[in-house]
């Protein structure tokens, strides 16, 4: 069963036949979502008694940095199963997040720079947290070059694979950061393990927006991925007949 | 039951002069999801229209032929 559906991936035709519909839900939950959580976080979440203010930038902060990892964590999901299993869609999967994934992280690094200057005073500081983004930022466009660089599909995904688990070290640093080394960045808001340190008011909108940015960037790669199939294919007849309807 | 947390909408954009961070941080994700989304948008209809012209090539070829 799993193995059947596991196959099902290997076929582009079958992918971009659904991935329009996968687009549809995500685009829909991830606006709504968005919407209302950013609504609720500037106007509704109550103020912190120590930032003031300037913490409400958290509810578009930390669901970019997460994804901003996230994204890599899948492009190197990709990379493995293109490196194992040769599977086209794989490669797809990883060309179309990488300039998500680098959009966020600037994303990321710019809004934690606006919040460090009424936090920390200071707009930028070479600690391990920001630094560590930094360097994902530069494995994002390092990953975007090399594809750009080798013109045939095949030796550019294997060539992009393996410098994205090369860069897949990165990830943990980021993460533990802040516990290895003493960092001006604050610990982690949200856990799966631990109980939030903030109250609920605060954190609820948190978390409708991290669900909200998760579907947009679903929207987002699953939009790139049709694309680049299409291209990729464009000699295939089914290709020619989606071309001929649209 | 949520309560709006400003005196007024100005307070509300103001944000006791902390607004100048935030609002400008939420201007910019939206500029950047906007983008992403127009860039998405157009890789997808630049592909479309590639192998459309190239259909349209091929069919002008074998009438020629």
């Amino acid at each position: 069963m799993f193995w059947r559906w596991f196959h099902q991936w290997g076929s582009p035709k079958w992918f971009y036949e659904r991935a329009s519909r996968w687009q549809f839900v995500f685009g829909f939950v991830g606006l709504t979502l968005l919407f209302f959580g950013t609504i609720w976080g500037l106007a509704f979440a109550p103020v912190d008694y120590q930032q003031g203010h300037s913490y409400r930038i958290i509810y578009l902060h930390v669901p970019v940095a997460f994804l901003a990892q996230a994204l890599y964590a899948g492009m190197a999901f990709c990379a493995v199963v293109l490196l194992v299993w040769k599977m086209k869609l794989a490669d797809v999967g990883m060309q179309a997040m990488a300039p998500v994934g680098f959009a966020f992280t600037i994303l990321a690094l710019i809004s934690g720079a606006v919040w460090g200057k009424p936090t920390w005073g200071t707009y930028w500081v070479w600690d391990a947290r920001l630094t560590s983004m930094l360097v994902l930022a530069f494995l994002y466009l390092g990953v975007m070059g090399l594809r750009s660089a080798i013109l045939d599909f095949e030796q550019a995904g294997k060539t992009c694979a393996i410098l994205v688990l090369v860069g897949v070290v990165n990830l943990p640093i980021i993460k533990y950061s802040v516990e290895w080394w003493n960092t001006l960045h604050q610990p982690a808001s949200l856990t799966l393990t631990k109980k939030p340190a903030m109250p609920a008011s605060m954190w609820v909108p948190l978390f409708v927006n991290i669900i909200g940015y998760y579907a947009a960037a679903a929207y987002l790669v699953l939009a790139l991925m049709r694309g680049i199939v299409l291209n990729r294919e464009r000699r295939a007849r089914w290709v020619r007949e989606v071309v001929d309807l649209a | 039951m949520l309560e709006f947390q400003f005196d007024s909408v100005l307070a509300f954009f103001e944000m006791e002069s902390h607004g100048r961070y935030v609002w400008p941080v939420y201007l910019l994700g939206l500029i950047t999801l906007g983008g992403l989304v127009w860039y998405a948008t157009r890789q997808h209809s630049i592909s479309t229209n590639r192998i459309r012209r190239a259909v349209e090539r091929e069919g002008q070829d074998e009438s020629k032929a």
